[in-house]
């Protein structure tokens, strides 16, 4: 078990190198602005309680990556409602006046976002992994699964991906 | 989808600041840290509490009524508290091999809350009425007349219609848990069966 000081150590090397990370695995679960931020929390406290059992096996951003996940799908599971969809932002990419182009790239993030969250959990969460450019093995690790199946899964939620993002075109 | 449109996708997932500005992040995640610590003390500090305040109300009284709904008071808050920090650390790191796993011990949990709600329903006129007791127990004298006669005096005071009214919130609050713990239970035995659907599917079924 890592003692109170190399505890803190590891958690602000998390929180300083997997930032990204954690607030985009939250965004494709979580819509709404201010529950994401909720969640955002709440995976962090996760993280510093289960640090107590890092063991270096796995890298720092695949064990980030797990327990975020798994605390986005928990969070799914608890809501107190269905929830109704959200209009992200239209700035979610640069939050300075948009040129054409800009424009036109956070109009494709946007989305690629709403779609992602359309997709069923299983997906969802394996595109997400690789969409973050985890390997197979990676992404076996952290979904516990062969690294076969990972790669079907992928195959599929690609695909599902696809056909949403051409029905909402 | 093609391989070019997969890493467009991909640069495009990744692309531009995050959802949330590092500066909040940051300060996000010394909150995090702050309140990890914080429930390992404050799980400690009630335990030590209720436990100084049982034995202290034994030893006032010298009662036997007393220092019996004392022990059983003990046990049942030091069960309660290892069994919550157990039940705690467990529902927040959610540490399983693999997803199966996962929303079976996600399950467990639901199942676990849904029970607690259980008990506490059925616990709430029958620990109340003790604790009462115990409380009366300790001013009286601890006979079971003096007793019986502080806890008539008290029925009548404004003191016991803030109290019941409080005990009657509690149960409309667990009631509302209660239910909210069902639609968790409904939805997680959805999220098996999606994964099922996948597994199947991989298996070529």
């Amino acid at each position: 078990m890592a003692n109170n000081q190399g505890k803190r150590q590891l958690f602000e090397e998390v929180s300083a190198s997997c930032t990204g990370l954690i607030s985009r695995i939250a965004l494709s679960y979580e819509a709404d602005p201010a529950l994401r931020r909720e969640l955002i929390q709440d995976i962090l406290l996760a993280l510093w309680i289960a640090l107590d059992n890092f063991r270096g096996e796995a890298s720092l951003k695949t064990f980030a990556a797990s327990i975020a996940q798994k605390r986005c799908i928990s969070h799914v599971t608890k809501r107190a409602r269905e929830p109704r969809q959200v209009e992200l932002p239209a700035d979610l990419i640069s939050a300075s006046p948009p040129p054409d182009e800009i424009a036109l790239r956070n109009d494709q993030k946007k989305r690629l976002v709403e779609s992602i969250q359309l997709l069923p959990i299983p997906q969802r969460e394996a595109i997400v992994l690789a969409f973050e450019g985890f390997s197979y093995g990676e992404m076996a690790e952290i979904l516990g699964i062969t690294s076969n199946a990972v790669m079907l899964r992928c195959q599929r939620a690609k695909t599902a991906l696809k056909s949403i993002m051409e029905q909402r075109s | 989808m093609s391989r070019p449109e997969f890493d467009e996708f991909a640069a495009l997932w990744q692309d531009g600041p995050d959802p949330l500005d590092q500066a909040e992040m940051d300060a996000y995640a010394r909150k995090a840290s702050r309140r990890g610590q914080l429930l390992d003390y404050i799980d400690y500090a009630v335990w030590i509490s209720l436990i100084v305040m049982f034995v202290g109300g034994a030893v006032i009284s010298h009662s036997p009524l007393t220092l019996a709904l004392a022990v059983p008071l003990m046990l049942a808050s030091t069960w309660l508290t290892l069994r919550r920090r157990r039940l705690r650390q467990m529902a927040r790191t959610l540490d399983t091999s693999d997803r199966g796993a996962f929303v079976e011990t996600s399950l467990r949990n639901a199942a676990a809350n849904l029970r607690r709600n259980t008990i506490g329903l059925l616990l709430i006129p029958l620990v109340m009425p003790m604790a009462l007791i115990f409380k009366v127990s300790i001013r009286s004298g601890g006979g079971p007349q003096e007793v019986w006669q502080a806890f008539l005096l008290w029925a009548q005071s404004p003191r016991a219609v803030v109290g019941i009214a409080l005990l009657s919130a509690l149960a409309v609050l667990t009631l509302r848990s209660r239910r909210k713990t069902k639609a968790e239970i409904l939805r997680l035995q959805g999220l098996r069966e999606a994964y099922r659907t996948e597994t199947d599917w991989e298996r070529g079924k």
